[in-house]
């Protein structure tokens, strides 16, 4: 459309070939009288009004006049006149001379050759080249029947030059076609006026279809038109949901493709909406695949996912699978949900399998929820001089040698995936980061609350240091990541953030703990050795205690809660759904979303 | 390889509890009698999850080898393990045998004295581990405080001398100690029995972090009630040991949430600095070549048979009124096996409400649970099985018997002379019995004021001693800090 690309000029030049000439201003013909050349020729110079002849001559004139009528040319006795404003409406005039009652059966006439003219009109511009594939269907469906019709008109011609047609008996014979020919400018008249495309013209078919319920012919004619109409849809929707592909060159599609929207956004961009938003779904959802549409929408978005990780899939072809109607049979929906099966199936197994998703997480679990503590204590052993400097002043590069060191030397080394792990530094402290995440449901940024104000409005302390910034990251891969998004991974980053300063903490109170050892040669009954150690005794066993609920009774029982219900999921959407749940779930219960917890210093 | 412990045993008893411990521990991981990872602890599924390298360290040949000192005065269970199916699995660099052989009349005072002697031999060995590990993160002594029966009590002597110096040369370094305490029911027939137990007590109060007290009268009651065995052998009650060892040990071999150095895992059940003295319980026990009785396992379970005196091992001598002051200061749980994380929190629920547990009353108090996984090696018929580590007041009694029967000895100056000839009470210098005394007193007061709810004020309202008690440690203080 914006391409421009217009029809060969001899569309233009030659309008009597196209049927064109019925767009063609006609307004001159009304005004200045003279009939146009071509017509003039066929007068054969009479000027005699009809009015004068008998009536059985009356009716043979007409007739004549009435074939070329037919087929939207003016004749002796029928003029056409264009609707101002309604293109392609055209109205038959005929001499008011002649006799009454012939007028009368010939007026009856005159709709079909009014909406032959209309049809042939909508054929002619919906074959346009921007009008769509659903339109151009239509009108190449319509053109076919177009095609029926003319040869209905040259057998009456044929008839009449044999002399055996009267206007009754071509009242007769134009019966079947004049009900369609209506049904079908009804529909025109609709379409052109909403300017209709797309889904929206299949849904007007089948509406119309509907609404024409009592009329067997004309609702097997406008079922006809719908299937034609709707195949070109067929094979798009087809393409899509078999192959994930869409080749959609109008636009007319009801799923969109945002191609601004790159993968590798996942793990990069904490907002990151590349599913939700790569593909999505449009408002014009044509009404016979409403119920199907999501549906239709993931099945086509899981072999997209699987092709972008270079496994050409392919919904399997069977027998049936062939997208024929949008009959009410429903074929139609047994095929998506066919193919919807096969690719969630399909990708999760690839996920799961291929991808070691499961494995995957349980890595995820044993670095960020430190199912496995033990590479922590060796890495915080050789890490602490590096840890306690400023942010600024440390150097990742050490921290994370150090970190594959503290990797390689524990259990962990038998971990495939410990290599993905990396550390970074954070430049602000758990508190502000969580305060500067608006979308973790935290009640940091409940409006009316003084509370939040104060966190965010919190100037960051001086001496904040390696240990309040120290964070692990991880490397995920495609289509990994589609779970394991940026922003599952910052959550991740929190909770290990947290945990990560309580073991600390608790380093901290053993070294205390051993210091307070040293004094086994006294009797440190009645001291103030006693009331220190009892101190240090009772911030012991309040971080283990805070360990403990953290892991033993938030962690691990949710953990297990997903892990278990992994195992019967069925498609990928559902396995984000939960591994979501799961981190939002945790991060609720470890306390992070409550500020004036977490506030403590 | 952080965080490594080196495992020190001595004497008889010492060795033989070693010994079945590093058999138990090369089950647990797969390793063959010779070092070498078994067939099946090769195979990729198993991987993961389990740390060797906190008791063990690869040898050029891959060979797996126990960081263990074997050290005896004489020569009879050594040359059993020598001789033995494991034979190969030590190194035999780490095996001292001293010259002078056995004998010396049972007395702590000459193994005191021969430890001194060989002292800088054994500090070689201990040195040598210690330099071939990262971060080393401390010691554990197994070893008897008394020696079984026989000879061979002078060798706790030598445990206690080895103490002093480990205390002294690795001070920044754990120690903890796996003591067998001997058969109280049984008269010994080694008649300096009390003075041994006396002496070498004192340096389990002064020089240990933690010590793990096994009561000899509690192992056999365990194996003739518990296990149904008539006439538990040395061997059996030794089994025993070694399975509350290697259990104790499960949280850093098998690294999980929590608990994953031995000096969290002591600092959450020790208060203070003396009051280090550990009691154990596990269930459900079975010994080798016992018909296994396959029952119900719950962590509920578990956690309340844990928590039942006939499952402690130790005896309780306390009179029925002390006992029933007789107050836990902390427990830890170390639950193994298949559990779901919820059933734990349900537990300790029902135990709280049922009010099972006596705790102190001057600090918080609960039961820690650490979770851990099992062996995949090793098969057994209960789903999950629990080990409990209880700093536990009524402790004091064992010691008060044990001050008790020094009473009895010293007033009748009985066979003092035997220590009288080792330079330590040369010239009739008993002072350091004296000393031990007071300690052992002091240790049983400090036990018994935890008893009391107002422990931390306790001797407080004396303001002038507590002035100068706070005077002379500030002085001590000093010194400590300076280390």
């Amino acid at each position: 459309m914006e391409l421009n690309l217009a029809s060969p000029k001899w569309n233009v030049e030659r309008p009597f070939l196209t049927g064109r000439f019925h767009q063609e201003t006609k307004i001159p013909n009304a005004t200045s009288g003279p009939r146009p050349f071509s017509l003039e020729s066929l007068s054969r110079g009479s000027e005699n009004v009809i009015g004068s002849y008998p009536v059985s001559v009356q009716e043979l004139l007409i007739i004549d006049d009435l074939l070329s009528a037919l087929v939207g040319i003016e004749g002796r006795y029928i003029s056409i006149k264009r609707v101002r404003g309604k293109e392609g409406r055209v109205i038959f005039q005929i001499d008011p001379s002649m006799d009454l009652a012939l007028q009368e059966l010939i007026q009856r006439l005159f709709p079909l050759c009014e909406a032959y003219v209309l049809v042939s009109w909508f054929v002619e511009t919906k074959s346009h080249f921007g009008s769509g594939l659903v339109n151009h269907a239509l009108a190449a469906a319509m053109r076919a029947l177009l095609l029926d019709y003319q040869a209905m008109a040259a057998q009456l011609e044929h008839q009449f030059r044999l002399g055996r047609l009267s206007v009754q008996g071509l009242w007769f014979f134009c019966q079947p076609m004049m009900a369609a020919l209506h049904a079908l400018s009804i529909v025109i008249e609709k379409a052109s006026s909403g300017n209709l495309f797309g889904s929206a013209t299949l849904n007007l078919l089948q509406s119309q279809a509907k609404a024409m319920a009592g009329d067997t012919t004309v609702r097997a004619l406008l079922e006809k038109m719908t299937q034609s109409a709707s195949s070109p849809y067929l094979s798009i929707l087809e393409r899509w949901v078999y192959e994930g592909i869409i080749d959609d060159p109008h636009g007319e599609f009801f799923i969109a493709e945002n191609k601004s929207l790159q993968k590798e956004s996942l793990t990069i961009d904490y907002d990151a909406k590349y599913w939700q938003q790569r593909y999505s779904l449009k408002d014009d959802t044509p009404s016979f695949l409403r119920s199907a549409a999501g549906m239709i929408l993931t099945t086509g978005k899981y072999l997209n996912v699987m092709r972008e990780c270079g496994h050409n899939v392919q919904v399997p072809p069977s027998e049936n699978s062939k997208l024929t109607s949008f009959g009410s049979d429903h074929h139609y929906l047994e095929c998506v949900k066919i193919a919807y099966d096969f690719a969630s199936c399909e990708l999760l197994n690839l996920v799961k399998e291929k991808y070691g998703l499961i494995g995957k997480l349980r890595s995820m679990k044993r670095y960020f929820l430190l199912d496995q503590g033990d590479f922590l204590v060796h890495f915080m052993d050789i890490a602490m001089e590096e840890l306690v400097k400023r942010p600024e002043d440390i150097s990742v590069e050490k921290l994370q040698s150090l970190l594959d060191l503290a990797l390689r030397s524990t259990a962990a080394a038998a971990d495939p995936c410990h290599e993905e792990l990396t550390c970074c530094v954070e430049r602000v402290s758990l508190l502000r980061k969580l305060s500067t995440l608006k979308d973790l449901g935290s009640s940091f940024h409940a409006p009316p609350s003084k509370t939040a104000l104060d966190i965010g409005d919190l100037p960051e302390l001086v001496n904040i240091n390696g240990i309040e910034t120290f964070s692990l990251s991880y490397k995920v891969q495609w289509p990994l990541s589609l779970v394991i998004s940026r922003k599952a991974l910052t959550k991740y980053q929190l909770i290990f953030q947290l945990l990560f300063r309580c073991k600390h903490v608790e380093r901290q109170l053993c070294v205390a703990w051993q210091v307070h050892q040293g004094f086994r040669s006294c009797n440190i009954l009645g001291t103030t050795i006693l009331r220190s150690s009892n101190l240090c005794r009772s911030m012991l066993k309040f971080i283990n205690s805070l360990l403990h609920y953290l892991t033993f009774e938030v962690l691990e029982p949710n953990w297990h809660l997903m892990h278990d219900r992994l195992q019967t999921v069925k498609s990928i959407d559902e396995v984000i759904q939960l591994h979501d749940f799961f981190l939002q779930k945790c991060l609720k219960e470890c306390l992070l979303l409550l500020p004036q917890l977490v506030k403590v210093r | 390889m952080p965080r490594e412990i080196i495992t020190i045993q001595v004497g008889q008893c010492g060795n033989q509890i070693g010994m079945e411990f590093w058999k138990q521990l090369c089950v647990e991981h797969g390793i063959g009698p010779d070092g070498l990872l078994e067939d099946f602890a090769t195979q990729a599924r198993f991987h993961g999850g389990d740390r060797k390298d906190v008791f063990f360290y690869q040898a050029d040949d891959q060979h797996y080898i126990p960081r263990a000192l074997l050290m005896d005065l004489e020569p009879r269970v050594i040359n059993q393990i020598q001789n033995g199916e494991y034979r190969n699995l030590y190194n035999h660099e780490n095996i001292f045998l001293s010259d002078h052989g056995g004998g010396a009349g049972n007395n702590w005072a000459s193994g005191y004295h021969q430890g001194e002697q060989v002292v800088d031999d054994i500090m070689d060995m201990v040195d040598r581990e210690a330099d071939g590990s990262d971060s080393l993160e401390g010691f554990v002594l197994c070893h008897s405080i008394a020696g079984g029966t026989g000879s061979g009590q002078e060798r706790t002597g030598m445990g206690s001398y080895l103490l002093e110096t480990l205390n002294d040369r690795y001070s920044k370094k754990l120690v903890q100690t796996y003591s067998v305490f001997p058969n109280q029911m049984e008269t010994s027939d080694v008649v300096v029995q009390p003075y041994n137990s006396l002496l070498t007590l004192k340096r389990l109060t002064l020089n240990a972090d933690c010590v793990v007290v096994l009561d000899n009268t509690a192992l056999n009651r365990i194996a003739v009630e518990r296990l149904h065995l008539a006439n538990p052998t040395f061997k059996e009650t030794n089994s025993l040991v070694s399975t509350v060892m290697s259990a104790s040990t499960t949280t850093l071999r098998y690294p999980g949430y929590m608990n994953n150095d031995l000096v969290g895992l002591l600092a959450s059940l020790i208060p203070t600095p003396r009051c280090h003295f550990l009691m154990t319980g596990y269930t459900p026990l079975t010994v080798e070549r016992q018909v296994n009785v396959i029952r119900k396992t719950t962590v509920l379970d578990v956690m309340r048979r844990l928590l039942q005196t006939k499952n402690i091992m130790v005896s309780s001598y306390a009179r029925t009124k002390e006992a029933s002051q007789a107050k836990y200061i902390s427990i830890l749980n170390i639950i193994q096996g298949e559990v779901d994380p919820t059933q734990v929190h349900e537990s300790l629920q029902r135990i709280r409400e049922r009010k099972l547990v006596n705790f102190i009353e001057w600090g918080p108090a609960s039961i820690q649970v650490a979770l851990s996984r099992k062996s995949p090696y090793v098969q057994t018929t209960h789903r999950v099985s629990g080990l409990m580590l209880a700093n536990h007041t009524s402790i004091r009694h064992l010691f008060s018997r044990c001050l008790g029967q020094y009473e009895k000895l010293r007033k009748k100056q009985a066979f003092l002379d035997n220590y009288r000839k080792f330079p330590m009470f040369a010239d009739n210098d008993l002072s350091e019995f004296d000393e031990s005394r007071e300690i052992i007193e002091s240790l049983v007061d400090e036990y018994k004021a935890c008893e009391s709810p107002d422990y931390i004020k306790w001797g407080m309202e004396n303001s002038e001693k507590a002035m100068t008690s706070e005077g002379s440690l500030a002085g001590s203080l000093d010194s400590k800090l300076t280390l």
